[in-house]
């Protein structure tokens, strides 16, 4: 592995990541901001990839965009009435709603459980035809990724810091403060899954159609590659504004995507993916934490030192 | 950091240890072999990229073929074929990563065995251009990988197990003249049926036959669908050369057997995995020519674009004298029976692989 395949590697793993970024900022809401585990993320990116898709091959390239867009709200705001008015626990919620979606994807795509595109228009397509003969050509669908989330990021921004936004955030931190000052947590809580899922499902439209297929699977294991890239992500850049950590989960989302191209690199059997995923996911959690714990490691290390050598004296 | 470096390379470790032996073998061979000449080893190395779709008879038989004759050629030809075998076990995400990995290693051709395979190598060359030699696709042009099958127009060509549905339609038949309903078993999402399925219900339809469809994505689905058809009373069943419904007729071939429903499928490893009747072509013979291809378009710089699809005669049909003797036919007779319509009859008993 020489310096001239990493060129188009870290192309490859910027766009995979660019994608995979949407579905990070938006568990950037649900999770950071609002505290709540979306378990349902699976099944709302493949169902985004699903609509956008058929919609798509039914000849509305842009209007899949907006399709898929819409789904993530649907499907957001079930989770959310599950979990606000119909007494099911957060967690739960998020399970049921994914395997109730994988009935509904399959039924979407025509009972079928995978979809080409390879002769559909797309948003990819007309980009492409767009810059053919110009430098950037090849850079399409780089270049759709980093529209996508420049928009969400700024959105997200200017969207926290409205009154609105603000309720979410201290809905998440704290609900029965928010009770308090008469504001509806389960209101608050609606709206921010909604916005999640929505921003959830365009990554996976995007995703499908930048490969030019669709399947059942596509969104399996899209919860933890992004919790994941988030705890990458709040690692790297913990200290700063609304807007920069939302630029260190696309960061992060990156970093994770390196890392799992370059262990790709090493000639591993295809079915290795997911245990490189899982390993990934526990060096991003359990990192930060030793870190955290390294100086009361260290001092307990000290004391047992000093018992040892020393009279043991109560200094610590 | 530490436990993910060691897990990693204790990976790679295994992963090196499956990789093809053949390539240093055709090595060894070609300079033993040649040791009289002036040359004493191979004059060019041509990387071919593999990628199966899933574990199955058919097409592991196709992929064992592909290899062994590659090597044959290596040797013929005095060239190194350096073969990069993975399978994508129907993950179409682990897919998409086997085709980047091929493309990042630069090789000079890749194969996909099966349509959907076929499909993903169509879009992710469709800008850098390199040749793909599909195998065994059954309707080539109805899934939009080449243009025609005798003018494919782009990088890709290949070798088709097209199925002639109206010869399996006759066997059924012929086998019971006065049958009435006749069930489709098939997956929706793979576009090898398609074609094979519209022709079947056209053909029935004409014959004044009931057809009842029952589709399945996974195992657990085809199972159901074949419970449904057990609870529908339908006599006989049709499967195309459908990947899906193969990887699981191990799992339900005896149900079909105890419920006295014969199954004709369009491809021979099915009758080795326990349906009642495989129609189709000879997978063996169609891995030899998809390498054979694959000499054409590196060694002799044969353009894809107007290397026209190989299609088999898929006259043979195989049936499978343990399921014979379950339902109380006899086998003799049935090859009276069918001998008008195939080129060939041939027998065969279960077992999970060839």
């Amino acid at each position: 592995m020489n310096l001239a395949d990493m060129g188009p590697l870290l192309q490859t793993a910027l766009e995979l990541g660019l994608f995979s970024a949407l579905t990070v900022l938006a568990l950037y809401l649900s999770y950071s901001m609002l505290n709540v585990c979306d378990l349902s993320t699976d099944g709302c990116f493949t169902m985004g990839a699903c609509v956008g898709a058929v919609v798509a091959i039914s000849g509305h390239p842009f209007l899949s965009i907006i399709a898929a867009m819409a789904v993530g709200v649907l499907s957001g705001f079930i989770v959310a009435i599950l979990q606000t008015k119909m007494g099911v626990e957060s967690l739960l919620a998020g399970i049921i709603v994914n395997t109730g979606w994988y009935s509904l994807n399959i039924a979407i795509m025509g009972n079928a459980s995978l979809l080409n595109m390879n002769k559909t228009e797309t948003v990819f397509t007309k980009l492409k035809d767009i810059l053919a003969g110009t430098f950037i050509s090849d850079a399409y669908r780089l270049i759709i990724a980093l529209i996508a989330v420049t928009l969400v990021v700024i959105f997200l921004s200017l969207f926290l810091r409205t009154r609105l936004g603000l309720a979410i955030r201290a809905t998440g931190n704290n609900p029965d403060m928010v009770k308090s000052s008469s504001i509806n947590p389960a209101f608050t809580t609606i709206v921010g899954l909604c916005i999640s899922n929505s921003f959830t499902a365009l990554g996976g439209c995007l995703l499908a159609q930048s490969q030019k297929s669709v399947n059942i699977d596509i969104g399996s294991g899209m919860v933890t590659i992004a919790l994941a890239s988030l705890l990458i992500g709040e690692a790297v850049m913990s200290k700063g504004g609304i807007t920069l950590r939302a630029v260190g989960a696309v960061v992060g989302a990156f970093i994770f995507r390196l890392v799992y191209t370059i262990a790709l690199r090493f000639h591993m059997p295809a079915y290795m993916l997911k245990l490189v995923s899982s390993i990934i996911v526990i060096v991003a959690i359990s990192g930060p934490y030793f870190r955290k714990r390294l100086p009361l490691i260290k001092r307990s290390l000290n004391l047992k030192k000093q018992g040892i050598d020393g009279e043991g004296s109560a200094d610590a | 950091m530490m436990a993910m470096a060691v897990s990693v390379s204790l990976c790679a470790c295994g992963g090196t240890a499956t990789g093809t032996p053949a390539a240093s073998d055709t090595a060894a061979d070609t300079s033993a072999d040649t040791a009289g000449d002036a040359q004493t080893e191979a004059a060019t190395t041509y990387k071919v990229g593999i990628c199966n779709y899933v574990d199955d008879a058919s097409l592991n038989q196709i992929v064992d073929n592909i290899e062994n004759r590659l090597e044959e050629i290596g040797k013929e030809k005095n060239v190194k074929f350096e073969v990069e075998y993975d399978n994508c076990n129907a993950d179409a995400n682990v897919l998409s990563q086997i085709i980047a990995n091929f493309i990042a290693d630069d090789v000079d051709l890749m194969v996909g065995v099966a349509t959907p395979v076929a499909m993903s190598m169509q879009a992710a060359t469709e800008d850098n251009k390199i040749p793909v030699v599909f195998a065994a696709v059954s309707d080539p042009e109805g899934a939009g990988v080449v243009a025609s099958n005798s003018a494919p127009g782009a990088n890709i060509t290949g070798t088709s197990d097209y199925l002639d549905t109206n010869a399996i339609m006759n066997l059924i038949l012929a086998q019971n003249p006065d049958i009435a309903k006749v069930g489709l078993l098939y997956d929706v999402g793979q576009d090898a049926s398609t074609a094979a399925i519209a022709e079947a219900k056209a053909f029935l339809d004409s014959k004044g036959i009931e057809c009842i469809e029952h589709t399945g994505t996974n195992v657990d689905e085809v199972s159901l669908a074949v419970d449904a058809f057990v609870a529908d009373g339908v006599e006989a069943v049709f499967t195309p050369s459908d990947n899906t419904i193969m990887t699981a007729e191990l799992s339900i071939y005896e149900k079909m057997a105890d419920a006295g429903i014969l199954h004709y499928a369009g491809a021979d490893s099915f009758a080795l995995n326990g349906a009642f009747l495989g129609y189709g072509v000879d997978y063996a013979n169609l891995g030899v020519e998809t390498a054979d291809m694959v000499a054409q378009i590196l060694v002799d710089g044969a353009d894809p674009a107007t290397t026209p699809v190989k299609t088999f005669d898929n006259g043979t049909a195989t049936i499978n004298t343990d399921i014979c003797e379950k339902l109380g036919l006899d086998f003799d007779e049935l090859s009276r029976t069918f001998a008008p319509y195939c080129t060939k009859v041939e027998s065969i008993q279960t077992a999970e692989s060839f």
